[in-house]
């Protein structure tokens, strides 16, 4: 089994930098086919049937949703047809993800830690064979660094300004066009995970584990 | 502490659905309030910036409650993210967006849902188009109450100008 830092699931959330952590069966490991798995290869350049339908009617004009509803139906069913007529090739998918949560100060030898703590508690669950979502809903939780909610979409504006090579400045002259009053702590504290977060993306290899045993 | 489960179910299905629409399905609303703690999928072709929440509304006026950003999510296997807290209360719905010309694993039979061609997330109230006859492979389970932590001395420490 290893683990890995997934960065497109890296984000801000809550006021903490949150992290995704994926983990992957190795051939000798339990269950390993129900992750190792035959997909369709989409040649390059193409994307099979479009549909150029739009959204759907208003449900009250019966007749326009029932014209709309029939292309639509013709449409799924073509696209089903060309996924079928593609090519296989063997994928190895994670057999598990996490997200975690961490303060901006977290250092790299705690980041480490967590990613090898979380390969050994799911790793040691899957090899059990229960069932992960379940395990960790009835799991007892610690308490995780969350220091304040901010309005939806507040730190997505502010990690994807810096990943668009915005300067903190113009994050929040981003903000204050969008008329989200925000003051300067909190701001800064957003920054500031954000660019943590970016930096963990950076040097995802420096925190991959390997099977704990 | 009760289990909260919403959406239809992460399974492999005969159909598909390309992104990049935004749809909420009807299937399976909320059974609780409190946090949604794991979110899982079955994708047909890999797709990029997965979103999922939670809504609320009536008829075809849905607002968005909370969200997570899953990212990118492989396909050919149901995909389980733990480790989340989206915010859900009785009678929401389940609902997700992702990349274009990437497909969700999807049944022409089911309780259908919405469809709109914005991005919901985070951005109030929207008006959907309502479509027939579909299931999708998402899915969500949580606990009540909220698992969470809020310490109180950072809210009294940082002031949100009314943005909380």
């Amino acid at each position: 089994m290893k683990a890995e830092i997934e960065t497109t699931g890296c984000s801000v959330r809550r006021g903490a930098v949150q992290l995704r952590i994926s983990l992957y069966l190795d051939p000798s490991d339990p269950r390993y086919d129900e992750h190792h798995v035959q997909v369709p290869v989409i040649p390059e350049g193409e994307n099979g049937p479009e549909w150029t339908g739009g959204e759907p009617p208003d449900e009250n004009d019966k007749g326009a949703c029932e014209k709309w509803h029939k292309e639509y139906r013709a449409y799924i069913a073509e696209q089903t047809e060309w996924y079928d007529s593609l090519p296989k090739v063997w994928q190895n998918n994670p057999f598990h993800n996490h997200f975690v949560q961490v303060s901006p100060d977290i250092t790299d030898g705690e980041i480490k830690k967590i990613v090898s703590d979380t390969l050994a508690e799911f790793g040691g669950e899957w090899e059990k064979g229960n069932d992960l979502a379940q395990y960790w809903n009835h799991k007892p939780k610690k308490k995780v660094y969350a220091p304040f909610k901010v309005v939806k979409g507040v730190e997505d504006i502010v990690l994807d300004g810096l990943q668009k090579g915005k300067t903190p400045q113009e994050i929040s002259y981003l903000l204050t066009n969008k008329a989200i009053e925000i003051n300067q702590p909190i701001a800064d504290h957003l920054t500031r995970c954000a660019i943590k977060g970016l930096d963990i993306a950076a040097r995802k290899a420096n925190f991959e584990a390997s099977k704990w045993l | 502490m009760a289990v909260i489960d919403i959406g239809p179910g992460a399974i492999n299905r005969t159909s598909n659905q390309a992104g990049p629409q935004a749809f909420i399905l009807k299937d399976n609303p909320a059974d609780g309030d409190g946090s949604l703690n794991s979110m899982e999928f079955w994708f047909v072709s890999s797709t990029t910036d997965l979103k999922c929440g939670t809504f609320y509304g009536v008829t075809t006026t849905w607002t968005n409650r909370d969200y997570e950003l899953i990212g990118a999510v492989t396909s050919g296997s149901k995909q389980t993210f733990t480790g989340l807290a989206c915010e859900v209360e009785s009678d929401d719905l389940l609902g997700a967006k992702w990349a274009s010309y990437t497909d969700m694993e999807k049944s022409t039979t089911g309780g259908g849902g919405y469809w709109s061609n914005s991005d919901p997330f985070g951005a109030g109230a929207i008006t959907y188009g309502s479509i027939d006859n579909i299931a999708m492979s998402i899915y969500a389970t949580g606990t009540t109450p909220a698992a969470s932590v809020t310490p109180s001395n950072m809210l009294n420490k940082f002031s949100f100008h009314g943005l909380m």
